[in-house]
């Protein structure tokens, strides 16, 4: 998990305070650098977003969404492994995410495994 | 018997001719009574002559025979002149003497001293030359000087009498006064010119015909109205003239009339001269001589063709009133109320399942009458007695115990002897009715399915909501355990962790508190509810909602809002509606505010209007209307129920739900409802 003996920075985006409140603890626990942002465009406005090594994305947002984040990021050519997380319960969304280069898509509430395991897959698609 | 006695006896062939050649223009009478006289002096001459003979005295009977035939000439009862073969007056009875005032030598005179009118002397003078040279009996009609001086007009008629040799021996002169006949001649011949005018005045056709039908007689309408000649009229039995279809009946009749020689009336289509056929009233009479028998059958036609087909159109038009009557189950009355007369149509009697025809009686209607809705038909039936206009609705339970819902009105037309008259009709209203009640059984099932449908459309967000906090809390724990768990445990953060658990609990179970009230189905229930609460619900529903829109959210309650009575989950339901519209409209909007104004205010004394404003899209004005549609949506996903149903539910509460594009950007929701709603039919609330 620890590369070259820096914390790896994951990047938390969703709009929904509590998960922007709870995730980082966990993440810290787990040996990560973590970051939270509201929004995708705070995201690709900060400074994060060259730092980033693993991003856990909700999927719906207001403004801009997480998968619109996705095609954003691959056309600005930044390639950082994604982690959907998302509230809907909507699961035919996962295999298409899948398909377009996304790490893991999980739905809350997910236990805290299934979260390290996404993050271990997104780690290895570098 | 000497030649003279014999033309006695020839005589009678004479008569026979007179008689035969006398003219029946009136004088018949008087002339039979001259020939009758003629015959029996023959008669007598005969016997005279027989007595003479027997006394053998021919020459005794000779002088006597002049004197004789002055005797015979005098004692007919007439004017008769005998003339010698020449032509001159040899002979006048008395008569002539007495009518003329002269004597025999100025009747001698005649051509000259003006016996005969000036005027008509050529004439006579010329007939008689010619007659003289020729022995043809003449006959001149001429004026003849009374004595008094009027000239007065006598037929002449001079006959000859011929001896045995058949030579002429004198002329027998008949003069028959035939002024008061020509008089009367001349006064039928004006009167029948008169007679024509006034027929051919009339304003209608007129037709004579003899007893046996043959057409006599076609006034000037007449012929100008059929276009024929009298001779082709005549035909009218084949000509077309009158129409084929009226034909036969009017054959019939007047065969009948004919038979009977009663007076007949009928209506039949005759043809103009160019061919249309025109309706006509036909009346015919006889009349008839002094014995009484028809001499001639007038008939008089009058054109009522306009009227005749103004009556086809209305009986059609009742016929399609009638039609009209029965397709839209309106039954109408003409009512004496005070007088218990009631005239009712055909339909009013299907409506309330009495034979049609029988007598109406306000007791009758009573008597059907819906227990539960007696006293206010008592009541509409006092004010209606007393001569107000009124409306009613009420149920009436038929024979067959069928239930009927019947709405009318009724209104006082005249007042006859201090009695209302009324006019009015009535609708079976039970079809709509129980229409209304299934529709709005459906509206509320609908609304039921709405909330649920809207909220399972929310299903994301629902599922959001609960998710949100659960996963928190599932987060929250495992790093609680980690923290925990840690070498040196990490009893602070342990300790916060714990504590944004519970707090993410209580959200969850907000959420579904709030979502449990939304779901459950009632029915409609009013209370007395203040807006600016039930506004405040929703929109604490609404704010995590919002906030996420990142809508800037602005209310405004007005301080004196009076209360309400109304639904008030259905009404909450309408604004959370109204609410989660307006963010939405404004979920694209990124160069300016979300800008979202919630507002409650009193309109116009009674009513209560609550607004909610936003910055959104807006709503071109074209589309404004449809917005209400059921089904019309312009959201990707969205099912297009939320504002039809919310109408409903506003229009249920006697309100109304509206649209406006605002002055800047995004549209105005607006509604607004009566403090009360006015109670509706049977004086008992809306239900479901």
């Amino acid at each position: 998990m620890e590369v070259m003996g820096q914390q790896p920075l994951v990047s938390v985006v969703d709009d929904d305070e509590s998960v922007r409140e709870s995730l980082p603890d966990l993440l810290r626990q787990c040996g990560f650098a973590a970051q939270t942002f509201s929004s995708a465009e705070a995201f690709l406005a900060s400074e994060a977003l060259d730092e980033t090594r693993c991003l856990i994305l909700d999927i719906a947002m207001p403004g801009m969404s997480g998968p619109d984040l996705q095609q954003e990021l691959i056309r600005r050519r930044h390639r950082i492994p994604i982690v959907f997380i998302t509230a809907h319960s909507d699961e035919s969304v996962r295999p298409e995410l899948l398909a377009r280069g996304a790490a893991e898509c999980l739905f809350k509430p997910f236990s805290e495994t299934a979260l390290i395991d996404a993050l271990n897959t997104a780690l290895r698609m570098r | 018997m000497t030649e003279d006695a014999a033309p006695f006896e020839s005589h009678a062939d004479d008569l026979a001719r007179l008689r035969s050649s006398v003219n029946d223009l009136g004088g018949r009478t008087a002339l039979e009574r001259v020939v009758q006289r003629l015959s029996e002096l023959v008669a007598d001459n005969k016997a005279l002559r027989k007595q003479l003979a027997e006394r053998g005295s021919a020459e005794e009977a000779r002088p006597g025979l002049e004197s004789q035939s002055s005797l015979i000439v005098n004692s007919i009862p007439g004017l008769v002149a005998t003339l010698t073969p020449a032509g001159e007056v040899e002979l006048v009875n008395d008569q002539v003497l007495q009518y003329c005032g002269g004597t025999l030598r100025e009747m001698r005179q005649w051509a000259t001293n003006g016996t005969v009118h000036p005027e008509d002397l050529a004439h006579a003078v010329d007939v008689i030359g010619q007659s003289m040279m020729s022995g043809d009996p003449y006959e001149i009609i001429e004026r003849i000087r009374r004595f008094d001086g009027v000239y007065r007009w006598f037929q002449v008629r001079g006959l000859p009498l011929r001896g045995s040799s058949g030579g002429i021996v004198r002329w027998y002169v008949l003069l028959t006064d035939i002024d008061d006949l020509k008089r009367a001649q001349d006064a039928l011949r004006e009167s029948e010119h008169e007679s024509r005018l006034i027929v051919d005045s009339i304003p209608g056709l007129v037709v004579a015909l003899a007893p046996d039908g043959e057409v006599e007689f076609v006034n000037r309408q007449g012929l100008e109205f059929f276009g024929q000649p009298l001779e082709e009229l005549k035909h009218w039995g084949t000509n077309g003239a009158i129409h084929p279809e009226d034909l036969p009946r009017l054959i019939e009749d007047f065969t009948r009339a004919i038979a009977s020689g009663c007076p007949f009336e009928w209506e039949v289509r005759g043809r103009r001269f160019d061919g249309v056929y025109r309706w006509f009233q036909s009346r015919g009479f006889p009349l008839r001589d002094a014995s009484g028998r028809i001499v001639r059958w007038y008939n008089l036609l009058v054109d009522i063709d306009e009227r005749k087909r103004a009556e086809e159109e209305l009986r059609r038009a009742y016929d399609s009133f009638a039609d009209a009557q029965r397709l839209s189950k309106t039954g109408s009355f003409i009512t004496d109320l005070v007088g218990d007369d009631h005239n009712w149509s055909e339909e009013t009697y299907r409506i309330f399942e009495f034979q049609p025809g029988t007598k109406v009686t306000l007791q009758r209607i009573r008597a059907i009458i819906h227990p539960d809705d007696q006293p206010s038909f008592e009541s509409m039936i006092a004010r209606a007695m007393s001569g107000g206009d009124v409306t009613f609705l009420f149920r009436i339970v038929t024979a067959r115990a069928a239930v009927k819902h019947v709405r009318g009105i009724a209104h006082v037309i005249e007042q006859i002897e201090g009695r209302p008259m009324f006019v009015g009709a009535l609708q079976d209203v039970t079809e709509s009715m129980e229409a209304e009640e299934a529709l709005n059984k459906a509206r509320s099932e609908l609304a039921h399915v709405a909330r649920v449908t809207t909220v399972s459309a929310l299903t994301a967000s629902i599922a959001h909501e609960i998710n949100q906090p659960l996963s928190g809390i599932i987060t929250n724990a495992g790093t609680c355990l980690r923290m925990l768990a840690a070498d040196s445990p990490d009893i602070d953060g342990a300790r916060e962790t714990a504590r944004r658990t519970i707090r993410d609990g209580n959200r969850a179970s907000d959420v579904i508190t709030r979502l449990r009230a939304l779901f459950s189905k009632k029915e409609f229930a009013l209370e007395s509810l203040d807006l600016n609460d039930a506004t405040r619900e929703v929109i604490a529903l609404s704010l995590s909602d919002l906030q996420r829109q990142r809508v800037v959210l602005q209310s405004e309650f007005a301080d004196d809002l009076p209360k309400v009575t109304g639904d008030r989950v259905q009404l909450q339901q309408v604004i959370l509606n109204l609410v989660r519209n307006a963010s939405d409209a404004m979920m694209d909007v990124d160069d300016r505010p979300r800008q979202l104004l919630v507002r409650t205010e009193r309109e116009n004394g009674d009513r209560v209007r609550v607004t909610v404003r936003d910055s959104g899209i807006g709503v071109d004005r074209q589309s404004m209307d449809k917005l209400f549609d059921a089904f019309y949506t312009t959201k990707s996903g969205g099912m297009g129920i939320g504002l039809s149903v919310s109408r409903s539910i506003v229009e249920r509460h006697q309100g109304r739900l509206w649209a406006e594009p605002n002055d800047g950007p995004g549209a105005t929701f607006s509604f607004s409802i009566p403090l009360e709603p006015i109670p509706r039919s049977h004086g008992q609330w809306p239900t479901d």
